[in-house]
């Protein structure tokens, strides 16, 4: 029998429930755990637990070497010993770059998914909430569920936690200066809402800074088509109204033509709003022609609108709009 | 007076006897509806031609009526003389007027706060034995209710709800068996294949769909896995009177997207068992889908019809599998005789001579996640397929949908999800759908009709030439069956995850479906 010291064995050990489930396990399944296990303590490395070296197989293929195999269960032990001192968050870094990192950015500082480093969560004020929101995403919104174990789950919460206390991106703009020139100079409002109040041909803004961060704004302002929000991929079974502003040419059967935004579509019909507001709705038998110009944005780039003082500014504007925050 | 159902008299009972030898007739009695796809063979085609490509313009809605619950409405209501039995969410079941959708009574299960289903807590139908209607619940248990009151004649533990198993398919009657299937494979359960005695509910036989030690197949699980081994039953199979055969569907492997620690073929999940239903023994099976790694259930109804293939008279059973292929097997022996893709795939380069993949590199879930077609939810999935004599075609709502799948730890939890991975749609990419009608003997797509998005409604067809569908959007829709050529919809304002189907009442064909939480019913 193995003894370690500074190791609780009664803990669930790289994937087995306690030291004696492992000391009795088959060479196979030992060999699936110290994957495991190298992967944790390793998350940077990928290659132990994607890979499948015949090198590895075969020394781990011990036959009935009793030391061969109390060897590796001692590795696995100080394995998971070294993950448990090195504490959760490791495994939640990993999780979270495999699940959360293509929307909330790799250091979880957002991008086209909120940012989660900062110190309080509008709708996590707690880890029960912020566990809750993992596993069950949030409705009407791009958040999806993620299924999870426990201690999945407690690892990310835990290390989406220790986002909010790294510094953040200092922003040099003047949300004040950045106020005036998202109404004048920009013109923004003639297309964007905030608070219910401005155009409709693209998003609400009311809470963008709470959705977005600077970088992804900033980005948005200079080059519009580089992320276009869509809303229909396969979290979310049903769609009640795409989001995604997707821009729509038709003819009509009559040779009429209209542009515009998508506000709907189903397999029969097809809704667009128009530059001057209105809403047309048409019966796709009635189209001629139908084309969706997916990546395609009505927005200008203001690359050479604003100087970059008053991109700076405007970002910080746009950071400052919070919602109900 | 006129009336729908035989209860003008009160002597007369309010319930006809339906027998195994009823359903295996059901095309003789076209107005009821007495199984869960129609008839045995899993056709979900009426016989029905009131309603035809001629008048379908003309459908309207004759009744609705609406649940109290917010899961997903699955059900196929069953129909005998006048009176639809039907079953509502979570586990509850309804006996409502064919004429007037007036509730006749009410079975409502009060159901415990910690039950299990991965998916929604729904239900997709009663089976009907004499006058005992048959209830699968999600917390396990299967119960007998009265026909005539909703009355519990029976309620037995078919599985224990706390480890993950629940019930959500319409049961099988088969001579004096009940046949039930078991959910759970996203929870580790180990999965089986049920057959209760319709009078006392006792127990006559259980496959267990993942083999114990000493058993044919046990070799194809490392370790221990096959303890979690999945492979759940949680679709209504067919059946075969001639050759006293039961076919049914088996899900996923478990853990779903982490093979590691299940090594092996796993049998048997992903496939097509044919199953003795007298003694509940294994008669043949088909892999579809080895080793599975993306959650492609083989759980759909098997379509068995007798056909010529390359020049010889076959009994054939017929299959659109998640997986995005279509196979033709002889329904005697197994054998592969036909593969074929009908939705979009990238994972496989093509099938054996034996219906085995061959596997395309870089289709695994991975830490970064591997873009596969389809994606998880399948090229189709649960609902159900058609087969029209008349036409001779196998309609099947198609999806177009990729996924990104993902790893992760295989750590069992009682109880627990037992999925080690995830998945996610891809930005940017749209995914859609289509009504395929294929060749049932080759495969060979005759027309399609397309869906804007991926359906999660099943078929019905009719002898009026038709092909009833429905949307995530909401309209219930009426095909040519020959052309795909759109006749009639309606739209029905909730998004539609159910079977339709057709029967008589005062001796005028209506069609029903569910839609959001109503169940809707039509007629000219």
């Amino acid at each position: 029998m193995i003894h370690l010291q500074h190791c609780d064995t009664s803990e669930p050990i790289c994937g087995f429930s306690d030291i004696r489930e492992l000391t009795a396990a088959g060479p196979r399944k030992i060999r699936v755990a110290l994957r495991y296990c190298l992967a944790q303590v390793f998350p940077t490395s990928q290659a132990p637990l994607t890979g499948d070296s015949p090198a590895l197989q075969s020394r781990l293929n011990f036959r009935g070497s009793i030391d061969m195999r109390n060897l590796v269960i001692l590795v696995l032990l100080s394995f998971q010993c070294t993950a448990q001192n090195q504490a959760a968050p490791d495994a939640g870094e990993k999780l979270f770059l495999a699940h959360c990192a293509v929307c909330h950015g790799p250091k979880g500082d957002g991008g086209k998914g909120t940012n989660l480093a900062q110190p309080r969560l509008p709708r996590a004020p707690d880890d029960e909430a912020l566990a809750r929101i993992i596993t069950f995403g949030i409705p009407g919104t791009e958040m999806p569920l993620t299924r999870m174990t426990p201690q999945q789950l407690a690892s990310v919460v835990a290390y989406v936690r220790s986002l909010g206390r790294v510094p953040g991106e200092t922003l040099t703009g003047d949300a004040q200066r950045g106020a005036v020139l998202y109404r004048d100079k920009g013109n923004c409002p003639q297309c964007h809402a905030i608070h219910g109040r401005g155009g409709t041909l693209g998003p609400e803004l009311t809470g963008i800074g709470a959705r977005r961060n600077a970088a992804y704004l900033r980005e948005s302002l200079t080059d519009p088509e580089t992320s276009i929000p869509d809303s229909f991929s396969s979290y979310k079974k049903v769609t009640l109204i795409p989001d995604n502003f997707l821009q729509i040419r038709v003819v009509t059967e009559d040779g009429r033509r209209f542009t515009g935004a998508r506000v709907n579509e189903d397999t029969f019909s097809i809704q667009i709003r128009e530059t001057t507001g209105r809403i047309q709705s048409f019966l796709k038998e009635e189209l001629r022609e139908l084309h969706k110009d997916w990546g395609k944005s009505p927005m200008p780039s203001y690359r050479d609108v604003f100087s970059r003082t008053e991109l700076e500014d405007v970002v910080a504007y746009l950071v400052s709009l919070r919602g109900d925050e | 007076m006129r009336v729908c159902a035989v209860v003008a008299l009160l002597s007369v009972p309010l319930v006809a006897q339906v027998t195994s030898e009823r359903i295996r007739n059901s095309d003789r009695e076209a107005g009821n509806w007495l199984t869960y796809s129609g008839n045995y063979q899993g056709y979900r085609y009426s016989p029905l031609d009131q309603i035809n490509t001629l008048n379908v313009a003309r459908l309207k809605p004759v009744w609705m009526y609406q649940i109290n619950d917010l899961n997903q409405f699955e059900t196929t209501p069953l129909v005998v003389d006048g009176v639809l039995y039907i079953s509502e969410p979570p586990s509850n079941a309804t006996a409502l007027d064919a004429r007037t959708g007036r509730p006749l009574w009410a079975y409502r299960r009060t159901m415990q706060p910690d039950v299990h289903v991965c998916c929604g807590q729904v239900n997709r139908g009663l089976a009907i034995s004499g006058d005992t209607l048959f209830l699968g619940t999600v917390d396990a248990h299967l119960v007998a209710l009265d026909a005539r009151t909703g009355h519990v004649r029976w309620d037995i533990v078919v599985a224990d709800y706390k480890t993950g198993y629940s019930i959500t398919v319409a049961p099988l009657v088969v001579k004096e068996s009940v046949i039930v299937g078991i959910s759970g494979g996203e929870y580790g359960i180990r999965g089986f294949l049920d057959a209760y005695d319709v009078e006392t509910g006792k127990r006559n036989w259980r496959f267990w769909t993942v083999p114990g030690p000493g058993e044919p197949g046990h070799e194809t699980w490392a370790g221990e896995s096959w303890k979690t081994g999945s492979a759940a039953t949680w679709v209504t199979g067919s059946y075969d009177p001639g050759l006293n055969l039961l076919y049914w569907g088996t899900g996923n492997p478990g853990p779903n997207y982490n093979g590691e620690p299940r090594e092996g073929d796993n049998l048997y999940a992903n496939s097509l068992l044919a199953i003795d239903p007298d003694t509940g023994k294994l008669r043949w099976h088909f892999q579809f889908t080895p080793h599975d790694l993306h959650d492609w259930d083989a759980n759909h109804v098997p379509v068995l019809v007798d056909a010529t293939v390359r020049g010889k008279a076959r009994k054939l059973v017929a299959v659109a599998n998640r997986n995005s292929f279509y196979y033709v097997l002889d329904r005697a022996t197994g054998e592969f005789l036909l593969g074929k893709s009908y939705a979009q795939q990238t994972w496989a380069k093509e099938l054996d001579d034996r219906g085995r993949p061959i596997l395309l590199p870089g289709k695994s879930p991975s830490l970064e996640g591997a873009m596969v077609y389809p994606g998880l939810h399948g090229g189709t999935n649960w609902f159900s397929p058609s087969y029209s004599p008349q036409t001779d075609l196998f309609y099947v709502a198609a999806r177009e949908e990729a996924t990104s799948f993902y790893l992760g730890l295989p750590e069992y939890h009682a109880g627990s999800f037992f999925t080690a991975g995830g998945f996610r749609g891809i930005p940017g990419l749209e995914p859609s759908g289509a009504v395929r009608a294929l060749e049932l003997e080759t495969g060979t797509k005759i027309w399609e009709f397309p869906l804007h998005s991926p359906p999660w409604t099943g078929l019905l067809s009719t002898a009026g030439g038709l092909v009833f569908g429905g949307t995530n959007e909401g309209h219930f829709f009426a095909l040519d069956a020959k052309s795909g050529r759109p006749l009639w919809r309606f739209p029905t304002g909730g998004p539609l995850q159910a079977n339709p189907i057709s029967f008589l009442c005062d001796g005028r064909q209506l069609v029903a479906t569910t839609a959001g939480h109503a169940l809707l019913v039509f007629g000219e």
